[in-house]
């Protein structure tokens, strides 16, 4: 039965990042986002259950509450402006991206089974992959997307991703490392919010394709 | 008692037959529903296939043999694909072995190619745009068939239909397996474009925008009469794939005897009207694509099929 909601869940957290790709809506990717977190929270309640760590219960619900809820609805609060395109121009068009997308987590497992293979359950390898996939294509978005709000939810992307094969790996992680983690969480949103604010007051764009030159 | 196989056999194409103008005429009626209109008769389909019976089929000057041959080709490879799958009973019948799912997947083309060939035979311009459109569709929808196979046969190490069957009424651990949800999905988006529905094709009656429908403008009377139940007996067969085999394989006769076939009968028709229920949901909440961003929907479908077989390496089952 765990296996089962694991697996389920796994893949789940791995589609949402494939919708991710797969869109070129903004608003959809702040749901995907979400749900992809939500995922996330579930599957650490259940490691919680399966291992008996008290400490992963405060993880769960911390995850949801700042990965869940507070960033995706300070993003989605952000892209309502006027300056926001709501629709974005994709350099690498869609069904490119979600191809290169799966070809980054074949890649992600063929990386983790030889690492992992005999020494764990499939199900943690599975995690363990799906972890670096996401991480990977994370950084596919972040240097493919040029909107400064999907630079944030690249980088929250591939923060998810160490989540899920840290938390997997290392149950016992105590209680004190999730925090800092999640308290950078919110301060790197915040941060890219305020140069968000900036260049939409300077340039009037977000799209980081329009920055050509450095100046100080 | 047990009814020979021959005679369930026999029934299974009955049923076809019998049930297939039903399942569109359901779809349209509740589609109007919704959109808070009456609509049509649950059985306009059969009304509309008697009128045209009885008409003349009015054969265009230009037609080869091969615009006389199409309606027959089509009409006997969908009966063939019956004979194939498990429409009632989830024991194989003799027939049931001639081919295995992807048999029936090239007999589906089979009838498509047919079609289009028909279609451009009498030279007409609409029939050749609409066959160069269901053939940009069919390419594209083709590559997510074969992994959407090529994931059952992982899972159940068989693309016998029957063998599926058994693989996931064995236990949740099949059933819920994500890479069987995820064909379940794949084969969900499949089904849409395989049966001209939105997000690809609306159902307004324009030839301009028509991409199967065009392919049949030339025909009349009984041909069309023909083509048209061929066509209700593809979504009806798409839909016991979808229902039988891969999203509720339960409720199948096991026995064999009258009572089973037809609780089996009468299970499969509410399997789909659940199916028909959420396709006109599908169809009455989203517009149509543009024709160029037809690769993006087929796109996603052909991820979601290979990402089934990743998830299927992934969770190691």
């Amino acid at each position: 039965m765990t296996t089962i909601l694991a697996n389920l869940m796994i893949v789940a957290i791995l589609l949402a990042s494939l919708v991710i790709l797969g869109t070129r809506w903004l608003r959809v990717y702040i749901h995907a986002y979400a749900f992809q977190s939500l995922m996330l929270s579930l599957m650490t309640g259940l490691l919680a259950v399966e291992t008996g760590h008290r400490a992963l219960y405060v993880v769960a619900i911390l995850t949801y509450v700042v990965r869940g809820l507070i960033v995706p609805l300070i993003l989605l609060r952000i892209t309502k402006g006027p300056v926001v395109d709501q629709e974005m121009n994709l350099i690498i068009k869609v069904p490119t991206s979600l191809l290169i997308g799966v070809l980054l987590s074949v890649f992600a497992y063929g990386v983790t089974l030889p690492l992992l293979h005999g020494q764990h359950p499939p199900m943690v390898v599975g995690a363990v992959a799906v972890g670096l996939a996401i991480l990977f294509i994370g950084f596919f978005v972040l240097s493919s997307r040029f909107q400064a709000v999907t630079h944030i939810l690249g980088l929250l992307m591939i923060e998810n991703g160490i989540f899920l094969a840290s938390v997997v790996l290392a149950p016992g992680m105590p209680l004190i490392v999730e925090l800092v983690v999640l308290f950078d969480i919110l301060v790197t949103v915040i941060a890219m919010i305020i140069v968000v604010q900036v260049m939409a007051a300077r340039l009037g764009t977000t799209s980081a394709a329009k920055l050509r030159r450095l100046t100080g | 008692m047990r009814l020979p196989d021959v005679v369930l056999q026999v029934l299974q194409v009955v049923t076809v037959l019998a049930f297939s103008p039903l399942i569109t005429g359901l779809l349209k009626r509740i589609e109007e529903i919704v959109e808070s209109k009456r609509g049509p008769s649950v059985l306009q389909p059969y009304y509309d296939l008697r009128k045209l019976f009885q008409k003349e089929w009015l054969i265009p000057r230009a037609a080869s043999p091969i615009f006389l041959l199409a309606p027959f080709v089509v009409f006997t490879a969908m009966i063939a694909i019956t004979l194939l799958i498990p429409v009632l009973t989830d024991f194989p019948l003799p027939l049931g072995f001639m081919g295995d799912m992807l048999g029936g997947a090239f007999l589906f083309t089979l009838a498509s190619f047919m079609v289009t060939l028909a279609g451009m035979d009498t030279g007409s311009p609409h029939g050749g745009l609409g066959a160069s459109r269901s053939t940009f569709v069919a390419i594209l929808a083709e590559p997510t068939l074969i992994l959407v196979l090529i994931g059952v046969a992982l899972i159940a190490q068989s693309t016998l239909p029957y063998v599926v069957i058994k693989t996931l009424v064995a236990g949740p651990a099949a059933y819920f397996n994500p890479a069987h949800l995820l064909i379940v999905t794949a084969f969900f988006l499949l089904f849409l474009a395989d049966t001209d529905r939105l997000p690809l094709h609306s159902d307004t009656h324009v030839e301009i925008s028509m991409i199967e429908e065009a392919r049949i403008l030339e025909y009349s009377g009984w041909g069309l009469a023909l083509l048209k139940w061929a066509s209700h007996m593809k979504q009806f067969l798409l839909l016991v794939v979808f229902c039988n085999v891969l999203l509720f394989p339960w409720g199948l006769s096991h026995s064999g005897t009258i009572p089973s076939v037809v609780w089996a009968v009468l299970t499969l028709l509410l399997k789909m009207t659940v199916i028909v229920v959420l396709v006109v949901i599908v169809q009455t909440s989203i517009s149509r694509l543009r024709f160029f961003r037809y690769q993006e929907y087929l796109g996603a479908s052909f991820i979601l099929a290979l990402l089934a077989i990743i998830a299927h390496q992934l969770t190691g089952s």
